[in-house]
């Protein structure tokens, strides 16, 4: 067992042919995931933040560039063999999607779809496996596990497949989980359903998580630590806490003054102006500076490194120093 | 202790505007981007190519070749390729290339015709029917499924017979029966769209059912009608050959390649080029309308950009 | 204030049809018996989850969906009955914008003729509603030389402004909005939403906004209807809704939300109903909320609690509602809710 991370991405990039050349849609991410942690990556369209995940497992199509390193347990993931990446996904790694009914093979029963998944990697076969099934749809709340088990995805409601789909994602006991938007397709009160079963999965089995996510509510209840992704880069990291009340990077910042919130009086937000660059359009110099308020000369040249705000707390700009703290306003006394 | 900075505002004028909302320099209809798609499109060339090569033939090569068409030669009869003439001659002494492309002209003029007039027939009944539904789409889809029931030969022949002299009547009478595919290809297509949001909302503003038709529903069908008319053109020619092979369909003096073939089938083994020669071009035409067809659909499905 | 818009238990149902003669063998139950007020230069939002009815809803008083039953009221004339002729002048007062950006704008129309369409229709000149259509580009934060690009050239924010544009050509004193920003970036959903703001002091409209995301519509609204399965739980202003909310739905759903700050999420006792919301094809009898709501009692599957009002400018259809500043977990003590 090596001692170091779990996760540890290192400059990955990832670009995709177009017609008009490679386009980067990841461009050198770096961060790592300790054992049992749950990290947030968040972003808005066009951040990179899915196809950092899709990439690190393979899943890309192979038209599809990946440079940089991902090591996982010490072990390189980019370039690996498929027959390799294969036993890691499902087994070491499992993904929960955003949309559940494409996930699910609408042909076959769920149970035979969790079982399957677990004769794949050897995990339990046959009676026992069927059975196991059964016994994860309990722990991820769905009821009468016994009889769902031989039902067909159409029969469940989406908040169901969801954790059939989480069932599905433990059945080989993974060290990590990684949620793409798991909850974006739910209601609200189904969103809390499936929150609280991540919560609890990842309690008992102590894996760890990745949550790529555009909601920010999702990620100060569930991550301890959050990486803000714009234009393929980070460009702010830390803790939960530090990111959320002192932001230190013009985009964080402006993020948090134009959400809405439930428990704020309802001052006027102030938005972003424009929208976020597509990865055919990305700018030269720093993706964010046709957005930003803050933007001087240099900014149009080249993109900050990451630096240090304090123990952990990194942002990737060339003002940070200068910035103005972040107030969050409207807020309730 | 590092001053810090206020934020100033972000958009300025309209230069600052458009970069930062992402618009490119020029504005750029979805027809030219298709156009393009299409260009660049292997079987595109080559189909159009082809088709082009061949329509100019007909016209040019009918043009300069020196004989008439309907000039005989009784001495010259039954003669194989040669010089003087290049298809050789056929049982009246009349120059076989000049009798070919003649005919390559009806069968492209008659194609045309027919898959202009099914597809109008089949996008009018199909938009009436999608957008209307209940009754109107009833009556509609049971006349549909008759007329697909009725064995298409049949009609063909006692029909031909009786009417289909000359090539403007053959057009007619052709579209009169192919028409449902387009129809129902309109309709499907008429009642998934007729629930977006823009008809929708343009029923929002008050807008009334022609409106809506043709200002919303038809222009978003074009390319649809289009790769229908090329395809619906192949078929066409198969059926007026077919027609005319069977003595049923344009009478003489007209030519068209199957009458060509008609006179001809006889004679395949004393003069096989006088069949193989319409044959070929037959086929020839089918195949570009089909590559054309295929590219056209292709270069308008949007997504085959982002591979 | 006056009231621009009075609904009076709106009722749209969907008829479900099987079987080779297409009998119809039940009915969708998406809107079930709402009734509500807008008043002039008023924003009312109206929240709920899927099956809830909202957009059938927004759509019924439009009547792009024709409603089964009910009335429906604007500026005191029968909007239900109104013939073709008057409903088209009616459409002129009462516009809609709708969710999908991708969807809600003709891609084959350059923008200009998009936002002009409605003058068209009403039979303005080609160049006066040109005219016009670059002022109302110019307000919702585009430019007139935008006219003639189409809509694929933009993004999602901008197209969602292009039908703003479109939906204040005419002029009208009421804008039904269908979740207008869901589908929008978060960076450009506060844009959004400020220029609703403004155009709606600018032009006094009043909104209908219907959305699923409680953050949004509280910001919003002066008022907030909840609805469940095709009716209203609870009707308040935005500030008694979430000070004092008193339907158990209300309260459950505000607990489902979650909320920006680290410190708050996990401080806070959430509580998460159980089961799964019914189909709106085969509703519940008696209260519709009665199968996740934690305080149920047998009354509640009998009798269908009745909208009445709880406390000033406050009403609620509960047979046993909460009172101010009392939770759910209060009225259950100490059992634990989530398992």
């Amino acid at each position: 067992m090596s001692s170091g991370p779990l996760l540890e991405l290192n400059e990955l990039g990832i670009s995709f042919k177009s017609k008009r050349g490679m386009a980067a849609a990841v461009r050198g991410v770096s961060f790592s995931v300790e054992r049992g942690e749950s990290v947030a990556v968040v972003g808005e369209s066009g951040s990179g933040k899915s196809v950092t995940a899709l990439g690190l497992l393979g899943l890309l199509p192979k038209s599809a560039k990946i440079t940089g390193s991902a090591k996982f347990n010490g072990e390189e993931l980019v370039g690996l063999e498929s027959s390799k990446m294969r036993a890691i996904r499902g087994k070491k790694i499992s993904m929960i999607f955003q949309d559940p009914m494409t996930a699910f093979n609408p042909v076959y029963t769920i149970g035979d779809q969790i079982v399957e998944a677990m004769e794949e990697h050897g995990t339990a076969e046959g009676k026992a496996a069927m059975s196991r099934a059964a016994e994860l749809l309990e722990m991820v709340g769905v009821p009468e596990p016994g009889q769902r088990v031989h039902q067909y995805p159409h029969e469940f409601s989406g908040g169901m497949r969801q954790r059939a789909m989480i069932a599905m994602a433990i059945s080989n006991s993974p060290d990590l989980l990684i949620a793409d938007e798991p909850t974006t397709a739910l209601d609200v009160t189904v969103q809390a359903q499936v929150m609280e079963v991540l919560a609890d999965i990842r309690e008992e089995s102590g894996a760890a998580m990745i949550l790529i996510t555009h909601d920010l509510g999702l990620v100060a209840g569930s991550a301890d630590r959050v990486q803000v992704m714009y234009g393929g880069k980070i460009f702010e990291r830390g803790p939960t806490n530090e990111v959320f009340y002192n932001p230190r990077n013009p985009y964080t910042q402006g993020l948090m003054s134009s959400m809405p919130r439930l428990d704020a009086v309802g001052e006027r937000l102030i938005p972003i102006h424009g929208s976020p660059p597509s990865i055919m359009n990305m700018p030269e110099g720093c993706a964010f500076a046709p957005r930003c308020r803050f933007r001087q000369d240099v900014c149009d040249e080249r993109s900050a490194d990451l630096e240090l705000v304090s123990d952990l707390h990194m942002t990737r700009c060339h003002l940070t120093a200068q910035l103005p703290d972040y107030v969050r306003e409207g807020t309730k006394k | 202790m590092t001053d810090k900075i206020a934020p100033s505002p972000v958009v300025a004028d309209a230069a600052d505007l458009n970069e930062l909302l992402g618009l490119a320099d020029k504005p750029e209809s979805l027809g030219r981007q298709a156009w393009n798609r299409f260009r660049r499109h292997k079987l595109a060339i080559v189909g159009s190519a082809m088709l082009l090569f061949l329509v100019a033939s007909f016209w040019i090569g009918e043009f300069l070749s020196p004989y008439e068409i309907g000039e005989t030669n009784v001495i010259d009869r039954k003669q194989g390729p040669s010089l003087s003439h290049p298809f050789g001659t056929d049982a009246l002494g009349r120059d076989y290339f000049v009798r070919a492309m003649y005919g390559g002209q009806f069968s492209i003029r008659i194609a045309l015709l027919t898959a202009v007039l099914a597809t109008t027939l089949g996008t009018l009944v199909g938009a009436v029917s999608g957008y209307f539904a209940g009754w109107v789409d009833a009556v509609s889809n049971f006349v549909i499924n008759v007329l697909l029931s009725v064995p298409l030969i049949l009609v063909l022949i006692i029909f031909g017979r009786e009417y289909g002299a000359s090539p403007t009547a053959i057009a007619f009478l052709i579209a009169a029966i192919s028409w449902t595919r387009a129809g129902r290809l309109v309709r499907a297509q008429v009642l998934q769209l007729k629930e977006s949001e823009f008809v929708q909302a343009a029923r929002a503003a008050g807008a009334g059912p022609g409106r809506i038709i043709f200002r919303h529903l038809l222009p978003n069908l074009v390319g649809t009608l289009l790769v229908e008319i090329t395809l619906l053109a192949g078929t066409a020619i198969i059926l007026e050959s077919t027609l005319s092979f069977l003595g049923l369909g344009v009478q003489a003096p007209a030519t068209t390649l199957g009458t060509l073939i008609d006179e001809s089938a006889g004679n395949i083994d004393t003069a096989p080029w006088e069949v193989l020669i319409p044959g070929a071009i037959v086929t020839l035409i089918i195949l570009s309308f089909n590559f054309i067809g295929d590219a056209l659909r292709d270069a308008l499905d949007p997504k085959s950009d982002s591979e | 204030m006056s009231a621009l818009l009075e609904v009076d238990d709106l009722v749209t149902h969907f008829p479900i049809r099987a079987g080779l003669f297409k009998r119809t063998v039940g009915h969708v139950h998406a809107v079930d018996g709402v009734s509500l007020t807008v008043n002039e230069r008023e924003t009312v939002g109206v929240v709920g989850e899927s099956g809830c009815g909202k957009t059938t809803f927004g759509r019924s008083l439009l009547r792009l969906i024709e409603p089964t039953s009910g009335g429906v009221r604007f500026r005191g004339e029968d909007v239900i009955g109104a013939n073709k002729d008057r409903m088209r002048e009616l459409r002129a007062q009462m516009q809609i914008v709708f969710q999908d950006p991708y969807a809600s704008l003709n891609p084959r129309m350059p923008i200009s003729d998009i936002v002009s369409e409605p003058l068209r229709i009403h039979g303005t000149s080609k160049g006066e509603a040109v005219k016009r259509a670059g002022e109302l580009l110019a307000a919702v934060g585009l430019l007139p030389e935008h006219g003639n690009r189409y809509p694929h050239e933009f993004s999602g924010g901008q197209r969602q402004r292009i039908g703003i544009a479109r939906a204040l050509a005419l002029n009208p004193s009421l804008i039904v909005l269908d979740e207008p920003v869901s589908a929008l970036d978060v960076s450009v959903q506060a844009q959004v939403i400020n220029l609703l703001e403004d155009l709606q002091n600018e032009f006094d409209l009043a909104y209908l906004f219907i959305a699923h995301d409680l953050s949004v519509v509280r910001h919003i609204s002066d008022r907030v209807v909840v609805m469940y399965l095709g009716r209203v739980c609870e009707v308040a202003d935005s500030a008694t809704l979430y000070e004092a909310p008193s339907h158990p739905y209300t309260q459950s759903l505000l607990s489902a939300v979650p909320v920006p700050d680290p410190d708050i999420e996990r401080s806070r006792r959430r509580i998460v109903l159980q089961g799964d919301i019914p189909s709106p094809a085969n509703p519940p009898s008696g209260c519709r909320f009665r199968t996740r709501c934690p305080i149920v009692q047998e009354k509640c599957a009998a009798e269908v609690p009745p909208l009445v009002t709880f406390s000033p400018g406050q009403e609620v259809a509960c047979h046993f509602p909460l009172k101010a500043g009392e939770t759910l977990l209060d009225r259950i003590g100490s059992v634990d809710l989530a398992h």
